[in-house]
């Protein structure tokens, strides 16, 4: 895990997905490799546009769902969606991805995910995020299993051309987050 | 017997949704929004879940329903209520019950299907198991149920030939 310091000298806003971001999404959401981490199947042109226009609109209150860019100096480094918020059990699922390389992987992604635990836990009031990733997406499971446990194993859950995929649904709750990150929750 | 719900039926399961109580088999059942008049719910049992029910002259005893169907994965959530006592394992009744299953799953083209149980709910993980379905994890401190947080048991039954990689 990357040392805070080295996190500080870094400052991420967070803003809504709006639709100043359609082209980006657009571009991003064309990646086959994207595709591959967050669909289920292969993507038509006509599903994409829906599935941006849904971003675009996403409210947290009435479909249950918000898509929020994380910002470094106004270029676009993360997207996150909050997804099947649930306000009475307080939890939601999040499909998070880092649109960028620098700075260097580790603290991109840790210094994201510390905003990601912040609008959750802080703002959201959430009290357990958790997180379906493919079994082939070994990546994913190694980077977010530094901050949050594997619950669930999903046997043969997903089709990959002719075979299946297991999938792992991993949680964590603000306090296991703070404890991972070595500090205290608010 | 089970049997796929009529409209009476569908009503009937509607005002126990619309219950500010509601139990756990509504656990997502379409999504964090609830379905809140009549005609979107029942279209939703319809189309995209199969809902059937066991009755014995014009009392429903229970019924199961396969829910978020989804076609490209080959997949849905299942659950199950019985109103008077979960049936034994290896009993006529869950003979019964796995044969309209294997049913509704040839008739959704579902081979896979998941099951989101209490932990505290015994009877019906005997009977889970008793279908066939298998335990794959614990989503911890997961659900919001009568003033306490729960875990929930994640269980899922496969058809022949889905095998894991």
């Amino acid at each position: 895990m990357p040392r805070r310091s080295e996190m500080k000298e870094y400052r991420l806003v967070a803003c809504r997905v709006e639709t100043r971001h359609r082209n980006l999404l657009s571009r991003w959401y064309g990646s086959s490799s994207i595709q591959k981490a967050l669909e289920d199947e292969p993507c038509t042109a006509a599903y994409l546009r829906r599935k941006i226009a849904k971003l675009i609109s996403s409210d947290p209150f009435r479909d249950g769902q918000c898509a929020v860019i994380l910002e470094m100096n106004s270029r676009p480094i993360a997207l996150v969606h909050f997804m099947w918020i649930n306000w009475i059990s307080r939890t939601a699922e999040i499909d998070f991805t880092l649109l960028s390389e620098k700075p260097r992987g580790l603290v991109l992604g840790a210094i994201a995910i510390d905003k990601v635990a912040q609008i959750a836990f802080e703002e959201f009031n959430l009290r357990k995020l958790y997180a379906f990733i493919y079994g082939d997406n070994r990546r994913a499971l190694r980077f977010l299993g530094r901050y949050m446990h594997v619950e669930a194993v999903l046997k043969a859950y997903l089709k990959r051309g002719r075979r299946y995929e297991d999938t792992y649904v991993l949680g964590v709750t603000p306090a296991e987050y703070y404890a991972a990150v070595g500090r205290h929750y608010k | 017997m089970f049997r796929p719900a009529g409209a009476k039926e569908i009503r009937d399961l509607f005002k126990q949704y619309l219950s500010p109580t509601y139990e756990p088999f509504f656990v997502d059942i379409s999504g964090p929004e609830l379905l809140m008049n009549f005609r979107d719910f029942s279209k939703y049992c319809r189309q995209d879940a199969a809902l059937w029910i066991s009755a014995q002259d014009e009392t429903i005893e229970g019924f199961f329903l396969l829910f978020d169907i989804q076609p490209s994965l080959a997949l849905a959530n299942f659950d199950i209520v019985y109103f008077s006592g979960f049936p034994r394992a290896g009993s006529v009744e869950v003979a019964a019950l796995a044969t309209a299953l294997r049913k509704a799953c040839r008739q959704t083209r579902v081979t896979r299907l998941q099951l989101l149980a209490l932990a505290r709910e015994r009877e019906k993980l005997t009977l889970a198991a008793a279908l066939g379905f298998r335990r794959e994890g614990t989503l911890q401190q997961h659900f919001f149920h009568k003033g306490g947080y729960h875990d929930l048991i994640v269980l899922a039954r496969m058809e022949r030939g889905r095998d894991a990689s």
